[in-house]
């Protein structure tokens, strides 16, 4: 009886047992979080990093929160206007540390081609296109920041979580690649009549292939352009490429008017926290007087006697003294010097000595302007700086004063028209609602005809002109392009100074991220050796400066 | 020697014996009993006198003796007051006065196993539950701090906050003592611990001592003994304990002017109206002002000029102009009026005394078969911030059924529920009293001014506050009344223990337990309160839920038999529990509210977003102990115990942990000088395992509308952290849509349980008698983690889940108690000194290994950017600013060393005096050592609030400020001839030789010079050394000759209670109480903590 016992309870016992291996194997799995989701949702997350309002991928360079979006650090770098109070912000270049922050979405660009063709659709898929566009993206201004980088081995953890560095013409032809197969895969996906791509995600251009063609064709552009000081390498081939797309539209569709930009557009709706405009009614109070205007931009304005001035700043009211009937003009207009120290700076633009962002045009909303990423004002440029390096042929000046009269429109501008309003706050006062209108006048005509405007018959000069003009176009858009030209043309010339930090001295790449020193050292110092660097400093020149 | 020692013995007693035997005996039972706290006496020789017939007492205090009617018991036995008794009853209870330190003390260890404590060999630490009824702590565990070595309490002065419980400095996230009552664990905020209701306190102070509890136990324990019936011979007994205590007066408080008030630059100018959410612009605007909006305290100077401000009339129809010292101007329609500092002392004007008012009443009875305990309890604690309080309600029921001999029945269960409307959130941000009032907040207006008083605007009420502000700050009345943080918990705990003796040496325990709450936090964010991310001020309403089910069952078998072959006592325990776990948590959000003052989901103007958190776990676990004891000299101790866990991943989870231990008291077998009069020494092995849980839980609040701000609850939790595989994480993007990115992290396909090895010494001296005890420990920890190693992010992964950081901690431990007098006549003296330390180095760091963290470093060093000085210490200064210099501001990322964050040492000293019927405990306890950056000045400083910022030379040049005129001149060097070349680790000058240092005479304005001092901490580092006065409590016990005989009342006493009395924190900012912070290296806001003072009261009929 006794001995029935005990089996019976190491028969219960056993089966307990079973039965809890069972459940603890059931029970290791997160019911939180899925582990693979439909591509779309990839996406989303993907476009929204992009544009800088993302959680990753803000092309930040420190990390720390600053990117490309409207009045972010990439904006101040390109000294279009400068940080007064401390507290928020300040002008530093502060490189020393950059990120490979951009890799962690171009991680979600594998993650995204893994789900689509897990669900047994083909390689050529409208996700893989937008995938090599981003990839060409993100790659093009990694390497524009740093140098050589990482792509050969990239992305290939946890198979190799120390990926060697890619010299930096070698990234350029693979970005350059990528942009031609995101072509020739969108040719065939839009043949196909393919409409799988997420309209509610693709928060750019709605599903709609044929823009994304236009769009990375257009980028191509910038890129080849970026590359004028390597057109002589055989390996990228800078001109012809430039003239393939030129001279083939129905191949390499461009875009052909500011609709079909790559814009983020600020959305309205005041319980959205997620992308709302960087500046708005909400936070005018507290930083509308901690942003003035940087003198590169300003003065590059005011020496055109460009009327985008009285459209985008403010007048520095102490110049302005009693003339304050007729504040709208060019010499009433100054920027501080992002070299300036930040107790300067703050102590002038509360005296009224520093132009402040126009705060009707900027804080009357909640979504601004859009963030161009890539647009077509930018591409007007560009094509005109390739026709006059001879790399195709074509009327330089038509493109040249499509990029300035698109722009002078977008700023309200009417270019067949010669009296104007802008709006300021009049000095003494800090309510939007109290700004006053101001008439000024504008005759495009005189305005082309100045020396400083009117294209040149001389390359050299000309290439300047165009860069000239495509950094007022770029202004709060196209994220680091003005900096990257600056650095490339030396035009405008950037201001330096102790409120710039490294000494002073605008900086001409970014630091590699210090836990690459730690955690991927071999590759890292590789990296320095080849490019000829003597320390991961900001001041060494990469291939494309050489 | 021994042996012929004894056969004479025998012999003897024999011969005693024998004509005994004819007289008309009986078998008398006794029980003996701690005068002191009613706990057996084990071990005492209990005599007849005047023969050598004698027993002595079990485990439990009983004994048996043969007598007749009319001997004489004698007790007596080491550290008892030799006493007589005669045998007046067949059944008695014999109280004795201990003398001195119990030696045969029996201890509670882990799985709720009573040991003999000279038989154990790791250290442990019990700690009288009654010494801290007196004086009251919200929540009980606060009162262990400085009462055990080893253990470090971080008192949060919060309102509902949960003390951080730390043992031997292991501070990750995922290491915290478990808790458990009468063996079984529990998963507590320990806020349902009822005071009244334990007996001790045993703290387990790591694996060594926890073994058997598994991967719970790896960070020690903290064991509730839990009162059970009575001991009283009537059988029945109620008493009462009332506790009041007020809190007032600061010991430490944030050093603030008043004579500069809000604004930048020295200006300011209100612009009037107060803001309507719905519309930015128009008639009442916000911020058309001069830095009237989300500014400094860097405004004029309180002079009394006519300034527009909150309290002057606005009437659109006129115009005032202002103009300020540096000659600008300002057009405004807000009548001016005198700038005065109204608000002097808004803190402590607005603060209010809060009380700590705590009751609880129990019934015990005893009969032979049936012990009972039924207790309630009520602590309501108001707080020091108006219209904020806390309740916090007590059940508790515990039976004890003796059926048979053989088969007995406990009962154990306690309901204890939390409610309050409201409890403030002091983390930075809008959402804090202290932000507003005292980092951010001028003087310019008062607390007690009507208008601010009431609080909504005339013919707003429900939409808009009243103040002088209208986008960053909140008038502290309308966050007081309307901004409502409801916090309301139910809390459970219980088990049923069956025990079976089948016979003398073996018996049997099964013992299914359960523990579980149910949270909901809600807040109501009225409109027009503002936080950060919700600028458009329109309201929310928060809801977070939790609810938590464990359960254990276990069961035991026990087996002991002693003098085994004469000379070995064999204890041995096998068991099995299996622990099952379920957890279930969401968080929503309005997005605004269409209707103010109505707080529901469906009021939500945008979509609810949220967040839901679900969890089980499952662990099955087997273990056994085996004590070995030759005679009383030597134990030898072996446990082991398998755990198999659903938190790991399949392939590694089952682990298993072994403990050895030997404990031998040397002074029973070697001859030792007079003075020492036992002496113990005793030495472990332990290896714990973890991992895959976390001790804690708050939700991912990060997808709802402003997810970043205010306090996100803790709550204990336990359940698995789920981490060890990649998922994809969904969250609104653009619009709101959810889209969803992939986890940044790989997991190592063979990761393992995080570890701790650790071996640890330890020896028990007393000396005099025993009237002095010194018990020290070694310890030495070898820990390996799991970590997230930072990866480069080039592979698509910024980190790695995998094993490593590995780092050792050695420590110290000793516990003095001594009875340096212990007087017939009435006055006693006893002292309890506890002393730690320790320090934990990097054995194999791997997380972020950098120039400033590797190998053979401490894992708690402090360093970060600096001011540049000369070799010779002065402060370099910017020439062209007139600015200190930072290191970071010469291109260098080099970095100086502050110290280290952790304490050299902690100590805690109680005294226990008393003299017939007064008593007097005081207690001091204290860190020394350690840094912390002061995040209350950094932030004063930042915000010129500081009084530093406005007295000395500061307070001689600020008024210049307002004129823009540079007036302060850094008292520093300017060092020209070359460019300053830095180390770029040290961050030190290292080209000296090239520079010629010129005394600065560059002026600048205050208010970017003391702000570029608050930007980094390097001037605002402090020492941690602090002493305080934490505890004192003077008894006056009625005595029985007051109560009368036949009164009613058999015991009562009464106390004045103090805690937190003194604060002596060398530092000369003292604005931060540092014993919240023992391990960190920068401080937060802290609602400012305030000397506690009351009376208790306790009664017993």
């Amino acid at each position: 009886m006794k001995q029935i016992k005990y089996i019976f309870f190491i028969i219960m016992g056993a089966l307990l047992m079973a039965s809890c291996n069972k459940q603890i194997t059931e029970k290791q799995a997160n019911p939180n979080n899925p582990t693979s989701v439909p591509p779309n949702l990839i996406l989303g997350t993907i476009l929204t990093d992009i544009s800088g309002t993302g959680t990753a991928g803000a092309l930040s360079g420190t990390g720390s929160g600053e990117g490309v979006n409207s009045w972010d650090g990439a904006h101040r770098w390109n000294q279009y206007h400068c940080s007064n109070y401390d507290y928020y912000d300040n002008n530093i270049y502060s490189w020393t540390n950059g990120n490979f922050d951009p890799y962690l979405v171009l991680k979600n660009v594998v993650q995204m081609e893994k789900e689509v063709t897990s669900r047994g659709v083909s390689a050529v898929n409208p996700y893989e296109a937008v995938g090599r566009f981003v990839r060409a993206y993100y790659y093009y201004n990694l390497t524009s920041f740093f140098g050589d980088v990482p792509q050969v081995q990239a992305l290939e953890a946890p198979a190799n979580s120390t990926p060697s560095y890619t010299p930096q013409e070698q990234v350029f032809k693979y970005v350059l690649d990528q942009l031609d197969s995101a072509n020739t895969d969108l040719t065939a996906l839009i043949a196909a009549n393919d409409v799988s791509l997420s309209a509610t995600q693709d928060i750019y251009y709605g599903g709609v292939l044929t823009k994304w063609q236009k769009l990375v064709n257009s980028f191509k552009l910038r890129v080849l352009v970026s590359l004028a000081g390597k057109a002589s390498d055989a390996t990228l081939n800078v001109p012809a490429q430039f003239a393939a797309i030129l001279g083939n539209s129905s191949k390499y569709p461009i875009f052909t008017s500011e609709a079909d930009d790559c814009a983020f557009v600020y959305n309205p709706g005041g319980s959205n926290t997620f992308s709302t405009y960087y500046f708005n009614p909400s936070n005018f109070g507290s930083v509308a007087a901690r942003f003035n205007m940087a003198k590169t931009y300003v003065s590059v304005l005011t020496t055109l006697n460009d009327p985008r001035v009285f459209i985008t700043c403010e007048p520095a009211w102490a110049l302005v003294g009693t003339d304050t009937a007729h504040p709208a003009q060019y010499q009433y207009f100054a920027g501080a010097s992002t070299g300036e120290s930040l107790a300067t700076m703050y102590g002038n633009a509360n005296a009224g000595l520093y132009s402040f962002i126009n705060r009707k045009r900027y804080y009357s909303n909640f979504t601004g302007e859009p963030n161009v990423l890539v647009g077509y004002k930018e591409m007007c440029f560009n094509i005109a700086e390739g026709i006059t390096r001879g790399w195709a042929t074509g009327t330089t000046e038509t493109w040249y004063k499509a990029g300035i009269t698109t722009s002078m429109a977008y700023y309200g501008i009417d270019v067949t028209k010669t009296s104007f309003t802008t709006y300021f706050l009049p000095p003494g006062h800090s309510s939007v609602t109290e700004v006053a209108p101001y008439p000024f006048n504008f005759d495009f005509t005189a305005y082309y005809a100045q020396s400083s405007v009117q294209l040149s018959a001389t390359a050299a000069t000309a290439i300047n002109q165009i860069v000239l003009q495509k950094y007022i176009t770029s202004f709060q858009n196209s994220g680091y392009e003005s900096y990257y030209n600056w650095r490339r043309t030396g035009t405008p010339a950037f201001e330096g100074g102790s409120g710039v930090g490294n000494n002073g001295i605008v900086p001409v790449r970014w630091a590699y991220p210090t836990t690459e020193q730690t955690v991927n050292a071999t590759n890292w110092k590789a990296a320095l050796t080849n490019q000829g660097f003597s320390a991961d400093d900001l001041n060494q020149k990469m291939w494309l400066l050489k | 020697m021994s042996k012929r020692i004894c056969l004479p013995i025998g012999v003897w007693l024999a011969i005693l014996l024998l004509p005994l035997f004819s007289l008309a005996q009986k078998a008398i039972t006794g029980h003996v009993f701690s005068k002191a706290d009613q706990s057996p006496i084990a071990g005492a020789t209990v005599t007849i006198k005047g023969t050598h017939l004698g027993t002595s007492t079990a485990v439990d205090g009983s004994f048996s003796i043969k007598a007749k009617e009319g001997d004489v018991l004698v007790i007596s036995g080491v550290g008892v007051v030799k006493q007589e008794r005669s045998v007046d009853a067949a059944d008695l209870t014999i109280v004795v006065v201990s003398n001195a330190l119990e030696l045969n003390e029996v201890v509670v260890t882990a799985t709720g196993i009573r040991k003999e404590a000279k038989r154990l060999g790791y250290a442990l630490q019990t700690i009288d539950a009654s010494s801290l009824t007196q004086a009251r702590e919200a929540d009980p565990i606060n009162s262990l701090k400085g009462n055990a070595a080893g253990l470090s309490i971080n008192i949060s002065s919060e309102i509902g906050h949960s003390p951080d419980v730390i043992m031997r400095g292991e501070n990750a996230a995922e290491d915290r003592p478990m808790f458990v009552v009468d063996g079984v664990p529990i998963i507590s905020d320990t806020y349902n611990i009822n005071p009244d209701d334990i007996e001790t306190f045993t703290v387990l102070k790591g694996p060594n001592a926890a073994a058997l509890y598994g991967f719970q136990g790896k960070n020690g324990a903290i064991i509730i003994s839990t009162k059970k019936g009575t001991k009283d011979k009537r059988g029945l007994v109620v008493n009462f304990n009332s506790s009041t205590q007020m809190n007032k007066g600061f010991i430490a408080l944030p050093k603030y002017n008043d004579e500069y008030g809000p604004g930048d630059n020295g200006k300011y100018a209100y612009g009037g109206g107060g803001s309507s959410p719905a519309s930015y612009f128009g008639t009442g605007a916000v911020g058309v002002g001069v830095n009237d909006y989300d500014y400094d305290v860097w405004g004029p100077q309180f002079r009394g000029q006519a300034l527009p401000q909150y309290d002057g009339a606005y009437d659109p129809t006129k115009s005032y102009t202002t103009t300020f010292a540096d000659g600008s101007t300002y057009s405004g329609h807000v009548s001016p009026t005198p700038w005065l500092a109204r608000g002097k002392d808004n803190l402590k004007n607005f603060i209010q005394a809060g009380l700590l008012s705590s009751n609880s009443l129990s019934v015990s009875s005893s009969t032979e078969k049936t012990d009972i305990r039924l207790s309630i309890g009520n602590t309501y604690q108001k707080g020091i911030v108006p219209n904020t309080q806390l309740n916090n309600g007590n059940f508790t029921a515990s039976v004890v059924q003796r059926i048979n001999p053989k088969l007995s029945v406990t009962a154990y269960y306690n309901y204890s529920r939390q409610s309050s409307p409201n409890v403030p959130d002091v983390s930075y941000g809008p959402n804090s009293i202290i932000y507003n009032l005292i980092i951010w907040g001028g003087a310019d207006w008062s607390v007690k001014d009507p208008n601010i008083r009431n609080y909504w605007q005339p013919g707003k009420v429900g939409i808009q506050q009243n103040y002088e502000e209208y986008y960053r700050y909140n008038n502290p009345w309308f966050m007081s009344y309307e901004w409502l943080r409801g916090h309301y918990q139910n809390n459970t705990y219980g088990y049923l223990s069956l025990n079976y003796k089948l016979n003398s040496d073996l018996d049997f325990q099964f013992r299914p337990s359960l523990t579980s709450y149910d949270m909901v936090n809600s807040e109501k964010l009225p409109y027009s309160a503002d936080v950060y991310g919700r600028e458009l001020r329109q309201g929310d309403y928060r809801e977070d839920r939790r609810s938590l089910f464990e359960s254990n069952e276990d069961l035991q078998v026990r087996y002991h038999k002693n003098e085994l072959l004469g000379f070995l006592d064999l204890a041995a325990v096998g068991g099995a529990t299996a622990r099952n776990s379920n957890f279930n948590a969401d968080f929503e959000s309005t997005n605004y509210l269409n209707v103010p003052e109505v707080y529901s989901f469906s009021n939500s103007q945008g979509a609810l977003t949220g967040s839901s958190y679900h969890s089980s776990l499952l662990v099955v676990s087997a273990y056994y102990s085996v004590d070995l004891g030759y005679k009383s000299y030597l134990t030898a101790n072996i446990t082991g115990r398998v755990d198999k866990s659903s938190s790991m991943p399949t392939n590694t989870n089952s682990y298993y942990y072994p403990s050895f231990n030997l404990a031998s008291v040397i002074s029973e077998y070697v001859h030792l000088p007079q003075v020492v009069s036992f002496l113990k020494i005793r030495g472990s092995y332990a290896a714990s395992k973890s991992g895959g849980t976390s001790p804690l839980f708050s939700p991912d609040v990060s997808s709802t509308p402003a997810g970043g701000y205010g306090y996100t609850w803790y709550s204990p939790y336990g359940g698995p952290s789920y981490k060890f595989s990649q998922s994809y994480t969904l969250s609104p993007t653009y619009s709101n849509q959810n889209s969803a990115r992939y986890s940044d992290q790989t997991v190592n396909p063979t990761i393992y349980t995080s570890d701790r090895k650790a071996i640890e010494f330890g020896a028990d001296i007393r000396f005099l008698n025993n009237k002095i005890g010194l018990d020290v420990t070694r310890y030495h920890y070898k820990n390996t983690g799991i970590i997230n190693q930072t990866t480069s992010s080039a592979s698509g992964y910024s980190s790695y889940l995998t094993n490593g950081d590995g780092y050792t901690n050695d420590g110290w431990e000793a516990t003095l108690n001594a009875r340096p007098i212990t007087n017939a006549r009435g006055f006693s003296w006893n002292v309890i000194a506890n002393f730690s330390t320790y320090k934990k180095k990097w054995t194999n760091y791997l997380t972020a290994p950098n120039k400033y963290e590797y190998n053979g470093q401490r894992v708690d060093l402090v360093y970060g950017n600096a001011f540049v000085r000369t070799p010779d210490g002065k402060m370099v200064i910017d020439q062209s600013s007139g600015l200190y210099s930072r290191i970071s501001d010469l291109g260098s990322s080099g970095q100086k060393i502050y110290g280290h964050s952790d304490p050299d040492w902690q100590w805690g000293v109680v005294n226990n005096l008393s003299y017939k019927n007064f008593a007097i405990r005081f207690q001091f306890d204290g860190m020394v050592g350690g840094v912390l950056e002061d995040y209350v000045r950094k932030k004063t400083l930042q915000g010129g609030r500081h009084s530093e910022s406005a007295s000395g030379a500061f307070g001689i040049a600020r008024p210049s400020d307002e004129a823009n005129v540079a007036a302060y001149t850094g008292q520093g060097v300017n060092l020209t001839g070359a460019a300053i070349q830095l180390d770029p680790v040290t961050g030190q000058i290292t080209n000296m030789k090239d520079l010629t240092e010129v005394q600065n005479t560059t002026k600048s304005q205050v208010q970017p010079f003391v702000t570029r001092i608050a930007s980094i901490p390097d001037l605002d580092i402090i020492k941690k050394t602090y002493v305080k006065l934490r505890e004192v409590v003077l008894t006056y016990n009625l005595p029985a000759s007051v109560l009368g005989k036949k009164s009613f009342i058999q015991k009562a006493s009464i106390s004045l209670v103090g805690r937190n009395l003194l604060y002596f924190f060398p530092n000369r900012y003292k604005d931060v109480d540092v014993d919240q912070y023992t391990q960190d290296s920068g401080s937060g806001l802290q609602t400012p903590t305030t000397r506690s003072y009351g009376f208790n009261l306790n009664l017993s009929f």
